[in-house]
């Protein structure tokens, strides 16, 4: 099984060591990965098109299973996709919001009105959602399947595995 | 919402005067608006200065950093006219940060002939080429044969209208008249909408109903005058029934030539009998509100019809005067019982046939007239105009950013020398469909 | 200073440009910058789909970078004001591939197309580079042919020289690399059954595809030649490879005109050893001068076997050979503290 696991700039520091961890399991799963970085500002104006620009790359079929591990990686397209969402702001419009939501200007609100319709594009084309939080995962559970599983165990949840530690194994979220 | 307003704003200004109504009503929503003065420094246009109903700044005194000043803005709204030297602010400063622009005129080939005289590398048939295609060039050909400004610029180059090389970068626009916004969407591909223009008239309204007086009654044309206000026209047709000219005179109160007055005076010693014609020369407001004040009828004939919308024609209706207008553009929307309608095939016929009606059953006429003055008071006012306007912008709101968008990518294609018809231009607009536009804001924005 | 480093990547697929990238990334860091990479999926079938791909580099915003070094197309089209090509790929299907009759562009008018745009985003984007540097003097002439532009030469460096030493000089010449047709190793084994001498081959590295390791097999054993020929297919550590080139009397290299000096023979200067190549192998006759650094003949099994019988016979000339291809190839300069001295410049 070839898994992808994707990533942007925007967030790499934060997800190296989930990366690194991720990755090493899974191959002691026995599942190939590689793993794609592309490169995100949140400046404004950018925003846009940057969101149309992960669409346009075709990664159908790269891999068996495509793993969006920051935003807005979540943009790129694929039948097979799974979403991550961390405990502190699982969406884009989390970041705009951090980082121009004192700014209330109309050009701005507009903007912010488009990327929500993006994600919520990119979030319901979704396979699954994983979530580390039950609190992030309630939020989510409108709009994508999800469920709450710790970093350790979702390389078994990938390749669909039992997790040898049941104390630890995926909940779905009622 | 803050908004800089980009007009010409000397006293003489038709276009400053509408924006001082509109400001004024935009200030009463709660909407805080900049006045910035569009016109080219040092022109003789920008020595004068209406009164100030909000606060004014000169574009030229941020021109360094046009990006920077603006940003403060929700919104920037360009007025652009057919005259460079009076918007040239207004063309400049939205290619570099693109607004709303409300277009008075339908095409603009007057400002873009001012336009490419600014600059050796620009070239009229070179823009006229890339936006109304070959056919245009060749009809500019044979019109500019004679006289290129009354056979091209007064008359043919109507049929082929431009406004890209201007204003391309704009994220939506307002016409004043249903009659060009197809067009003007068709060129421009942003949201676009109709609002009548609104006119501040105030003296017209203060005009008590005509009175049929005892001898002639009074045909008024108002406006400088030059051979699209049809005045050439007007005098043949009276002059060619003697039964007409016995009961009509003809008074023109506009700036007009040397040699353009004496042909007309001569024309209205040609007919079959001879015209009262008075040319009154440039008055100023109070000579305008007599003349008014005495006329029983208002021409506002217009061929070709370049305007959005006619100030003269508004200012007639609200006078309460029997107006009679082109068939065609903008006259269009004044329904039908409201003004008597000239179509350019029957223009004589036409004028005669009106003017005899008038005359014949004066009593009606003005009662018509004085519905039309009703009519137009509302829809040409200040507030329906802030209102609609702002309705536009909140509708368009979500829109403005994915034209940016794509201007943004178009920009970037041309770069690289990419045409239109690249396929990544369809795969890039269902990708912005897809992610950006729903069903329900596209209904919104469908306009 | 914080530099992003941009490469592209076909998933699951690794190749040269994907470990450059890394170890110039390694030796950035070491040089005290922080750095990043970003790696762009390309897919280049269908073609028209590498539209869509270059306009999305073109729509990608790096924030917060000092520097930009960009590697291969499409992904060096991601703008950036402070940009540094190091260039590994062109799409060189659009330019020298499409001439030779070997790119996957059909010559039909939206192929002509589609070659033109490639050609005109990539002048747009050589020409809004702060430098331009091109890995090999064959990338600099294709620049130069095909999109009118100089480049400075910066080749690519040994990534763990310190691993390749001058060791025992033992009774073997050894050739390294990927396993292909176009590495032409099937010339060196069928070479072997034509020397008098009783000199051995070792080949080793990964093949690309199975039948290319099977067919070289196949060879070795049709000529009898498995007491003299060593072959290990299959992907090696370096310290494996090092250790192989450290101790052999000399090297081989014999790929079909190569753009750059080649790995294989880089690490065999830098373990002191000569290096046996052919006349059309390109690059790699930059490093290798005949009776000075090493050999060069035709590519023709009989004279390739008169070849590897003087490097066995004449072991003291061989060695003498490897040491001054070693002097030489240190004299070039091509190290990561100079690269990167460049790069950062």
């Amino acid at each position: 099984m070839q898994i992808l696991l994707a990533t942007s700039t925007e967030q790499f520091h934060n997800r190296e060591i989930e990366l690194e961890s991720l990755r090493d399991q899974l191959q002691a799963l026995g599942a190939s990965t590689d793993v794609l970085v592309l490169p995100f500002s949140m400046e404004d104006p950018h925003v846009l098109a940057q969101l149309a620009s992960y669409r346009m790359l075709d990664v159908r079929h790269f891999a068996d299973c495509m793993v969006s591990l920051s935003p807005p990686t979540h943009m790129l397209r694929h039948p097979n996709k799974v979403l991550t969402f961390s405990e502190d702001g699982p969406q884009m419009v989390d970041s705009w919001d951090r980082k121009y939501g004192a700014i209330e200007t109309k050009p701005m609100q507009a903007i912010r009105n488009l990327i929500v319709h993006a994600e919520q594009v990119a979030t319901e084309e979704a396979a699954l959602g994983i979530c580390f939080s039950h609190h992030v995962a309630r939020r989510m559970q409108s709009v994508v399947n999800s469920v709450v599983i710790d970093a350790t165990n979702l390389a078994f949840q990938l390749v669909g595995k039992k997790a040898k530690n049941p104390r630890l194994a995926g909940k779905v979220v009622a | 919402m803050k908004l800089a307003w980009y007009t010409p704003y000397s006293k003489y200004s038709a276009i400053g005067a509408f924006s001082r109504e509109v400001i004024a009503s935009l200030t009463e929503l709660g909407h805080e608006v900049t006045i910035v003065r569009c016109e080219k420094p040092n022109s003789c246009v920008s020595k004068t200065e209406a009164t100030h109903v909000a606060p004014l700044v000169h574009a030229s005194s941020f021109d360094q950093d046009v990006q920077g000043y603006l940003a403060r803005f929700d919104v920037v709204v360009y007025n652009v006219g057919n005259h460079y030297s009076n918007h040239y602010f207004s063309i400049e400063h939205q290619r570099q940060v693109p607004g709303i622009t409300i277009l008075h005129d339908y095409m603009l080939h007057h400002l873009l002939a001012e336009w490419c005289a600014e600059d050796e590398s620009r070239n009229y048939l070179d823009v006229l080429l890339e936006e109304a295609g070959e056919e245009a060039i060749e009809a500019f050909h044979l019109a500019s044969k004679h006289d290129i400004q009354k056979d091209w610029y007064m008359s043919k180059a109507a049929e082929y209208p431009v406004l890209r090389f201007a204003i391309a970068s704009t994220l939506g626009v307002v016409t004043h008249a249903d009659f060009y916004r197809e067009s003007t969407r068709k060129l421009l591909h942003c949201p676009v909408t109709t609002i009548p223009l609104a006119y501040p008239h105030k003296t017209e309204s203060k005009l008590d109903s005509p009175v049929r007086s005892k001898g002639k009654l009074t045909l008024l044309t108002i406006g400088d005058v030059n051979i699209n206000k049809r005045c050439e026209s007007i005098i043949e047709a009276i002059g060619s029934s003697p039964e007409i000219a016995s009961r009509w005179r003809y008074r023109i109160a506009g700036k007009v030539t040397k040699t353009y007055g004496a042909h007309l005076m001569r024309l209205a010693n040609q007919g079959a009998a001879t015209v009262e014609l008075d040319l009154l020369g440039a008055v100023d407001d109070n000579q305008l509100e007599a003349e008014m004040a005495s006329a029983n009828a208002i021409s506002c004939l217009r061929f070709p019809i370049i305007e959005g919308a006619s100030a003269s024609v508004v200012s007639s209706l609200a006078s309460g005067r029997p107006t009679l207008v082109s068939k065609g553009g903008c006259y269009d929307e004044i329904p039908e019982t409201m003004a008597y309608r000239v179509p350019i095939d029957a223009e004589l016929d036409s004028i005669r046939s009106h003017l005899n009606h008038i005359s014949e059953n004066y009593e009606v006429a003005v009662q018509q007239a004085d519905k039309a003055r009703a009519w137009i008071k509302n829809r040409h006012s200040g507030s329906h105009y802030a209102d609609s306007f702002c309705a536009f912008l909140e509708a368009s709101f979500d829109e403005f950013p994915l034209i940016a968008l794509s201007d943004q990518i178009a920009s970037s294609l041309s770069q690289w020398n990419w045409t239109s018809d690249s396929p990544v231009v369809n795969q890039l607009d269902g990708v912005i469909n897809h992610l950006f536009r729903s069903t329900t804001s596209k209904s919104k924005a469908g306009i | 200073m914080k530099i992003f480093v941009v490469n592209n990547m076909v998933p699951f697929v690794r190749g040269g440009a994907e470990e450059l990238s890394n170890h110039l990334i390694q030796q950035l860091r070491d040089h005290g910058h922080r750095v990043e990479l970003i790696r762009v999926p390309f897919k280049y079938e269908p073609p028209e789909q590498i539209y869509s791909e270059m306009l999305a580099c073109r729509m990608m915003q790096i924030e917060d970078a000092d520097l930009v070094i960009a590697l291969k197309f499409p992904a060096y089209l991601i703008p950036h004001p402070n940009k540094v090509l190091w260039l590994v790929h062109q799409y060189r299907q659009a330019y020298d591939m499409w001439e030779a009759g070997s790119s996957n562009i059909p010559s039909t008018p939206n192929g002509i197309e589609l070659k033109r745009c490639i050609t005109e985003a990539d002048s747009d984007c050589f020409k809004n580079v702060r430098r331009m540097c091109a890995i090999s003097p064959v990338i600099q002439q294709r620049l130069k042919r095909f999109n009118g532009l100089d480049s400075e030469l910066l080749r690519t460096p040994l990534n763990a020289p310190e691993q390749f030493v001058e060791g025992e000089y033992g009774d073997y010449i050894f050739c390294g690399g990927r396993i292909n047709q176009t590495k032409r190793q099937y010339l060196l084994v069928e070479a072997m059954r034509y020397t008098s001498s009783k000199c051995k081959l070792v080949i080793a590295g990964p093949a690309d595809s199975s039948s290319d390791g099977d067919k070289l097999q196949e060879l070795v054993q049709r000529y009898g030649l498995s007491d003299r020929v060593h072959l290990d297919v299959g992907f090696h550590p370096r310290e494996k490879i090092a250790s192989w080139a450290s101790n052999a009397l000399a090297c081989a290299y014999l790929p079909i005109d190569e753009d750059s000096l080649g790995y294989v023979s880089m690490e065999a200067n830098q373990a002191a050893k000569g290096v046996l190549t052919v006349t059309d192998s390109g690059g790699i006759l930059d490093l290798v001068f005949h009776d000075e650094t090493g050999w060069v003949c035709e590519p023709d099994p009989i004279a390739l076997a008169a070849q590897l019988d003087r490097i066995h016979e004449k072991r003291s000339e061989t060695i003498a050979m490897g040491k001054n291809a070693k002097k030489r190839w240190l004299a070039m300069g091509i190290n990561w503290a100079n690269t990167i001295e460049r790069l950062v410049a």
